[in-house]
């Protein structure tokens, strides 16, 4: 059998005395998207940039296609695992084109020369994400929304086997969110690749996961199918608030109650 | 990258640099015509004015570009380092240090080997204090890297007030030259010339990553940058850079904050393109500004750094003006 796409094995992580999540044990397998779940300083974005191997383990081991991350280098492993994340990337001044093309660093061997195929890589995710009419553009001209389908179009440039989304909804109205996001997850799922994102809207998650990571106080988690793991009872333990669940026709809603 | 666009702008810096060095050769107290400097140059001519070209103006003019050239690709490289607009060669303290080390000796009355040699090891000794004092509790960050140096370059700074104020009048003249940059003692060899194109040739071998780099730290290791090990190359480079062109001119200002932006404004951010750029535009920046210097109010001579300045803020007003309203 194919090894997981990325796998954890008793994974401990903590920040300060603060357990994020103790002996998480989760498999991703090509071709599932998974949603990341929990309160605010819950550890979401810790545990992804963790399975980056950005960040250390501090018990447990993460494998990816089988092999421990700590033995990957690190280019290796951005041809695997690629991941969106919350900073902004406009510091120093930079054209969406040419922002766009660094997802082919990791995959890109020669030391000067960029290849025609990676080119042709990064224009089509330029125009996957509406922003072909935007190539020559400078980043700091871009508004929150656009600069967000930036960082989305180099993600897919990337094309790891696994995408890692810190909210990945962050500036983008409801719209927005529910195109590019349907628009992404369509991209992996084409590629057989697989997700996980980290979001605080539960509904996000209920309509774009197949598996749910819930991040509960004291390290406790919950891990399995959406529909196993989106209760009123788990959810509302999880954000210590009621949340409950609305049934509407072939939506399900989540919404938290007063207190 | 290979634009069309980049390979013109380089073609173009190519000229520029050319031209600039014949102007330096031509300008000076004795004026000399540009087909007489030619002619020099090429050892067809013995005149005087050939002598004063070949012995005096020429070594001074490479020298010029040499350092004009390593303080620009050492702004390149502090820039994305710190991912900071502002930062410049000297933002970490070494120019602090090497001046420390220059004016102590121009104190005691030394010249000459004494004096490059004391800047040289008084940049070395900021560059590891401050890479020491960073690195010292563990996590090497960005933010306690540029802290500490601006700490230790503030100290120096004091010590070179103390300086300043407890000496004679006329050893002061010679330390404010010093501290403004200038050429005028100046002399590069074969080794400050390998150094540059060892430096570009480097620079150029990471140009990649650190154009992954300028877009965040974490993107940077999402995407395969061993982050630890090229920051650590980038600072020792950069100070290596800094330290030699620091060690030939004193602290020459604004080439290394300055000639940066105005590539990236020109549209060169792509570090293989940006790294041979500032290296060819720095170098013409300063040998420009050190003809002007020696020939503004000639016989006498302005501190090269001086020069920089004025002609530095107004071009770099006009390109950043010209590219906003774009």
């Amino acid at each position: 059998m194919k090894p997981a796409v990325l796998a954890t094995s008793s994974l401990t992580l903590e920040l300060g005395n603060k357990i994020l999540c103790s002996d998480l044990n989760l498999v991703i397998e090509s071709g599932q998207s998974w949603g990341l779940l929990g309160r605010n300083g819950a550890g979401k974005t810790t545990l992804l940039q963790s399975l980056m191997g950005i960040l250390p383990l501090d018990a447990g081991t993460v494998t990816v296609a089988g092999n421990d991350i700590t033995a990957i280098a690190r280019r290796e492993l951005a041809t695997r695992v690629g991941m969106l994340f919350q900073e902004g990337m406009d510091t120093l001044p930079a054209s969406v084109l040419e922002t766009v093309m660094l997802g082919r660093h990791p995959h890109n061997k020669s030391l000067f020369n960029d290849t025609e195929q990676d080119k042709q890589i990064a224009l089509q995710a330029l125009r996957s994400f509406d922003l072909d009419e935007y190539s020559h553009r400078k980043l700091d001209t871009l508004s929150g929304g656009e600069q967000q389908r930036l960082a989305l179009a180099m993600l897919y440039t990337q094309r790891p086997d696994l995408y890692l989304l810190d909210e990945p909804s962050n500036h983008l109205d409801v719209a927005f969110q529910i195109r590019l996001l349907s628009r992404f997850t369509e991209l992996v799922k084409q590629d057989g690749a697989s997700l996980l994102m980290a979001t605080h809207d539960i509904n996000l998650a209920a309509r774009f996961c197949d598996h749910i990571v819930l991040l509960m106080d004291k390290g406790e988690h919950r891990v399995g199918t959406t529909e196993e793991i989106l209760s009123e009872e788990n959810l509302s333990l999880a954000y210590q608030c009621k949340v409950r669940k609305l049934k509407e026709g072939q939506m399900t809603l989540f919404y938290p109650d007063q207190n | 990258m290979t634009e069309r666009r980049h390979y013109l702008l380089l073609a173009l810096l190519v000229l520029t640099a050319l031209i600039s060095i014949l102007f330096s050769l031509a300008s000076g107290s004795v004026a000399v015509s540009w087909s007489e400097t030619l002619r020099a140059l090429s050892g067809a001519s013995d005149s005087v004015q050939a002598q004063v070209i070949s012995d005096i103006r020429l070594p001074r003019t490479l020298a010029a570009f040499t350092t004009g050239g390593l303080l620009a690709m050492s702004g390149v490289i502090m820039q994305v380092l710190l991912r900071n607009p502002l930062a410049d060669p000297y933002i970490l303290g070494i120019s602090g240090g090497a001046a420390v080390g220059a004016l102590s000796s121009i104190l005691l009355g030394l010249s000459g080997f004494w004096l490059t040699g004391s800047a040289f090891a008084g940049a070395l000794l900021s560059i590891v204090l401050v890479f020491g004092i960073a690195n010292r509790f563990g996590q090497w960050s960005v933010t306690r890297l540029l802290l500490t140096g601006v700490v230790i370059s503030a100290g120096w700074g004091a010590v070179i007030n103390i300086l300043l104020t407890t000496s004679s009048s006329n050893t002061v003249q010679s330390m404010l030259f010093w501290l403004m940059g200038d050429l005028s003692q100046s002399q590069v060899g074969p080794a400050h010339g390998a150094l540059l194109l060892l430096g570009l040739l480097g620079a150029l071998a990471v140009s990649r990553s650190l154009n992954v780099l300028a877009r965040g730290d974490l993107i940077a290791a999402s995407l395969g940058v061993n982050l630890h090990q090229l920051r650590i190359s980038l600072y020792f480079a950069a100070s290596l850079l800094t330290a030699v062109a620091v060690t030939v001119a004193g602290s020459v200002g604004f080439v290394g904050l300055v000639i940066p932006h105005m590539l990236r404004l020109l549209g060169a951010r792509d570090h293989r393109i940006l790294f041979p750029a500032a290296l060819l535009l720095g170098g013409s920046f300063l040998v420009v500004a050190d003809a002007l210097a020696r020939t503004i109010i000639a016989p006498q001579q302005l501190p090269v750094g001086v020069v920089t300045a004025i002609i530095g803020v107004p071009s770099f007003l006009v390109i950043l003006r010209s590219t906003i309203s774009k």
